[in-house]
C-alpha cells in the first residue's frame, strides 16, 4: 500500500514539475528550460513504464531496457543542462577543481561494483558511467561557479543534482536490502527526498534565468 | 515472414518505379518512405533475432525489443543523410518525418493483413493512432536535432537521449495498444490527441 501511495505522489509530482517545464520552455523559448522538460519526461516514461506492466502483466518488467533507457536519457539529459549552464560562464576550473570532479567516476563504479554484487554486470556499469557523468558535471558545477558573482545561478543547480543523486543512490542501496525492514523505511524515506528535488530544479533554473 | 517480404515487394515497386522518373525533391522525398518501409522489414528481423537469442515471448518482444529496435533502424537513414549529405535543418526534420510515414504504412498494412481489417472504425483507430505515435517519435527526435545543433558536442548524447525518450513512449504505446479493444482504443487516441495539440498550438512556435 505504501509503495503505490509513494510511487503515485512520486508520479503525481513529476508530472507537474513536467508540465510546469513545458509551459515555461515554450513561454520563455528557452533551451534550458526545454532541457528540464526533457528530464523531467524521461524520468516519468521510465516511471510510467513500470507502473504500466506492472498494472498489465502483474509483474516488473522481465527486460527492463526500456526504463533503463529512459532513466539514463533523463541523466544525460540533466548533464546537459549543467554542461550548457556551466559554458555560458566562459570559465575553465583551475587547481583542485580541475581534478576533483573525476573522483565522480570513482564513487560510481564503486558503487557499480558493489551492486554488481546483487544486479547484472553490463546494467550496472552503463548506469555508473551515466551517474558518473552526471556528478561529475556537478562537482565541475560547483568548482565553476567559486569566487564569481553568479556563483548562486549554476551552484544550486548542481547542489540539487548531487542531492538527487545522493537520495537515488540511497534508495538503490536500501533496496539491496529489502528483506529488512530499516532498509524498507531508508528507502522509501530515499525515495520521498528524491521526489522533493524535482521542484527544487525549477526553482534553480528560475534563479539562474532571473539573476 | 515470407508473406511480410512478399507484402513489401508489393509496396516498395510503385515508389521504386516513382524514384526513377520523378526529379530533386519529389525523388528525394520517395526515397525516404521507401527507406522507412525498409527500416521497417529489417527492424522485423533484427527484433526476431534478439528476441530468440534473449527467449523472450512475444508480447516481452513487442514492449521492449521492437521499440528499441524500431526506433534506432528508424533513425538510421538519418543518420546517413546527416553525415553524408549535410542538409539544412528543415530538411533534416522532413525527412524524419518521412521516414517514420514509411514505416508506420508498412507496420499498418502488416497489421492488416495478419489480424483483418473487416472493422473500419477498429482500423482507423488502429491506422491514426500507429502513424501519430511513430510520427511524434520522429518528432521528438527531430526536435532534439532542432534543438542541439548548434553545439556540435551536444549532438551524439543528446540525440542519444531524445532517442531514448522515443523508444519510452513508443514501449509505453505498445503496451497500452495491446490490451482490450477499450485499453486499444485509449493508447491510439493518446498519440492522435497530443499530435493534434501539437499540429494547434505549438508547430508554428517550435
Amino acid at each position: 500500500m505504501i509503495e503505490t501511495i509513494e510511487n503515485a505522489f512520486q508520479g503525481g509530482v513529476v508530472g507537474v514539475c513536467t508540465l510546469i517545464a513545458l509551459a515555461t520552455a515554450l513561454k520563455k523559448r528557452d533551451r534550458s528550460w526545454a532541457m528540464l522538460f526533457f528530464f523531467y519526461a524521461d524520468y516519468l516514461f521510465g516511471n510510467l513504464f513500470w507502473q504500466i506492466c506492472l498494472l498489465y502483466f502483474g509483474k516488473t518488467p522481465r527486460i527492463t531496457i526500456v526504463s533503463d533507457l529512459s532513466w539514463y536519457a533523463a541523466f544525460l539529459f540533466l548533464y546537459l543542462l549543467m554542461k550548457m549552464e556551466g559554458d555560458k560562464l566562459g570559465r575553465r576550473t583551475v587547481g583542485i577543481g580541475k581534478i576533483a570532479p573525476y573522483a565522480a567516476f570513482l564513487f560510481s563504479f564503486g558503487m557499480a561494483v558493489f551492486f554488481m554484487q546483487i544486479g547484472g554486470y553490463v546494467s550496472n556499469l552503463i548506469y555508473a558511467v551515466f551517474a558518473g557523468l552526471m556528478i561529475y558535471q556537478a562537482l565541475n558545477g560547483l568548482f565553476l561557479s567559486e569566487n564569481i558573482r553568479q556563483k548562486r545561478r549554476l551552484s544550486f543547480l548542481c547542489t540539487v543534482a548531487l542531492l538527487f543523486m545522493i537520495f537515488e543512490y540511497g534508495s538503490s542501496v536500501a533496496s539491496c536490502f529489502w528483506n529488512s525492514p530499516v532498509a524498507k523505511n531508508l528507502y522509501y524515506v530515499s525515495d520521498l527526498l528524491m521526489t522533493l528535488t524535482f521542484p527544487l530544479f525549477m526553482l534553480a533554473l528560475k534563479r539562474e534565468v532571473e539573476s | 515472414m515470407r508473406s511480410m517480404e512478399n507484402i513489401y515487394i508489393c509496396l516498395a515497386s510503385p515508389i521504386v518505379v516513382s524514384i526513377l522518373c520523378l526529379r530533386r525533391e519529389w525523388r528525394k522525398s520517395m526515397i525516404f518512405i521507401l527507406a522507412g518501409m525498409t527500416g521497417y522489414l529489417l527492424a522485423a528481423y533484427v527484433t526476431s533475432f534478439f528476441a530468440g537469442l534473449i527467449g523472450c515471448d512475444t508480447t516481452t518482444t513487442s514492449h521492449a525489443i521492437a521499440p528499441v529496435v524500431e526506433e534506432v533502424i528508424k533513425f538510421l537513414p538519418i543518420v546517413f543523410y546527416l553525415l553524408v549529405f549535410e542538409p539544412r535543418r528543415r530538411d533534416c526534420s522532413n525527412a524524419l518525418l518521412l521516414v517514420a510515414v514509411g514505416f508506420a504504412t508498412f507496420e499498418n498494412v502488416v497489421f492488416m493483413t495478419y489480424y483483418g481489417a473487416s472493422d473500419l472504425i477498429d482500423v482507423l483507430i488502429r491506422g491514426f493512432g500507429t502513424g501519430a505515435m511513430h510520427e511524434l517519435c520522429c518528432c521528438t527526435v527531430a526536435l532534439g536535432v532542432f534543438l542541439l545543433w548548434d553545439h556540435p558536442w551536444l549532438k551524439a548524447l543528446g540525440t542519444f537521449a531524445f532517442l531514448c525518450c522515443a523508444i519510452t513512449f513508443h514501449a509505453i504505446f505498445n503496451i497500452v495498444v495491446s490490451g482490450s479493444t477499450f485499453s486499444m482504443w485509449v493508447g491510439s487516441v493518446i498519440p492522435i490527441t497530443i499530435f493534434g495539440i501539437y499540429l494547434a498550438f505549438f508547430h508554428k512556435k517550435i
